[in-house]
């Protein structure tokens, strides 16, 4: 039984769980990629995070056929989003960025309000896992190396070029579309279901 | 060379139309969908006919104005289209939406230079429907 049980847990831990280093989830071998570009500080970010977003995880990131890519964007007029960014990777490096994601998109007015980030991630985490996320971005280092990632997000944004957030770009069977805004998950499946892929 | 400029201007107007419906019809509908849904415009149950139909009837509008048929019609349609197109896209503008206009593909964010440049198709679509009424006033009239 635990035979099993070990090959099934690892399949749907690759499936559904959020990569810890790249903030990716859905399997690497999916035939569509949704890349997303999100300010923690953003109303429309935060709808659409926990609008098609969800529903893409519960669907058709579940069922293998696409992969989504979280991008860091903070605009320049959200004064914590950089800050908020740095600890959703610092916790992806943990295994926590899901639950920190969630929390930040949740919180967003009060932490905006404040700037009290650090206060919001630290509610969702075991003092262990704080303790670890506070010695990720006290390390010069992997806090250099996080603000890098964040670097190369933006600059791969402003390449496509990205004049907003949310905004998506999915990809598959040769095919790429820019996705913007909090659309509704009916027309975002439609368009994944109509992009030619196996 | 009055007649010139006015075909032109005729010519003009139909290869925005076609422009725009071309623009929307190389993507998948849901792209143009997706666009018209975030206005908040348009009741949820229609976004899909809308953004299905309208590419069409811009070519349409566009085949018919490059043919020069029916055109005192067609033109009338077109300024009526392009005023629906500024009104909307002007009350969105004050009301600080920033996404994409939708006039021609993804990509162009609604801003003051979409509504100056909205304004001046409406103008032209005026001149051209105005032509149209008169040119077939001036027209003569077939007697037996």
């Amino acid at each position: 039984m635990r035979v099993l049980l070990l090959p099934l847990l690892f399949a749907a831990t690759t499936l559904f769980a959020t990569d810890a280093m790249d903030r990716s989830a859905g399997s690497p071998n999916a035939p569509v990629t949704l890349e997303v570009f999100s300010d923690f500080q953003c109303p429309h970010c935060a709808r659409l995070h926990f609008g098609a977003i969800k529903e893409a995880l519960g669907d058709c990131v579940a069922s293998g056929k696409v992969r989504i890519i979280y991008r860091d964007f903070p605009l320049q007029q959200h004064p914590y989003a950089r800050k908020a960014a740095q600890y959703a990777d610092a916790a992806a490096r943990i295994g926590r960025y899901d639950r920190i994601c969630d929390a930040l998109f949740r919180t967003q007015e009060e932490w905006g309000r404040t700037g009290d980030v650090e206060g919001t991630v630290a509610k969702e985490l075991t003092p262990a896992e704080m303790a670890k996320v506070r010695k990720i971005l006290t390390d010069p280092k992997s806090l250099a190396e996080i603000n890098n990632e964040i670097d190369a997000d933006m600059a791969l944004g402003y390449k496509i070029p990205l004049s907003e957030t949310p905004t998506m770009i999915l990809s598959g069977g040769g095919k790429k579309y820019p996705v913007k805004g909090d659309v509704r998950y009916d027309l975002l499946k439609q368009l994944i279901n109509s992009l030619p892929v196996k | 060379m009055y007649r010139v400029i006015a075909i032109l201007g005729r010519l003009l107007l139909a290869a925005v139309f076609l422009y725009a419906a071309y623009t929307k019809l190389r993507d998948p509908w849901m792209i143009f969908a997706m666009e018209i849904d975030a206005m908040h415009v348009v009741p949820g149950s229609s976004v899909e006919f809308v953004a299905r139909t309208m590419p069409w009837f811009e070519l349409l509008i566009g085949v018919l104005l490059v043919i020069g048929i029916l055109t005192r019609y067609v033109a009338s349609i077109a300024t009526a289209l392009l005023v629906c197109f500024f009104s909307v896209l002007l009350v969105l503008y004050l009301r600080g939406f920033q996404g994409d206009c939708g006039c021609f593909g993804p990509g162009e964010q609604l801003g003051p230079k979409t509504l100056a440049r909205d304004g001046v198709l409406i103008l032209l679509s005026i001149w051209v429907t105005w032509e149209a009424f008169r040119r077939s006033k001036q027209a003569p009239v077939a007697t037996i």
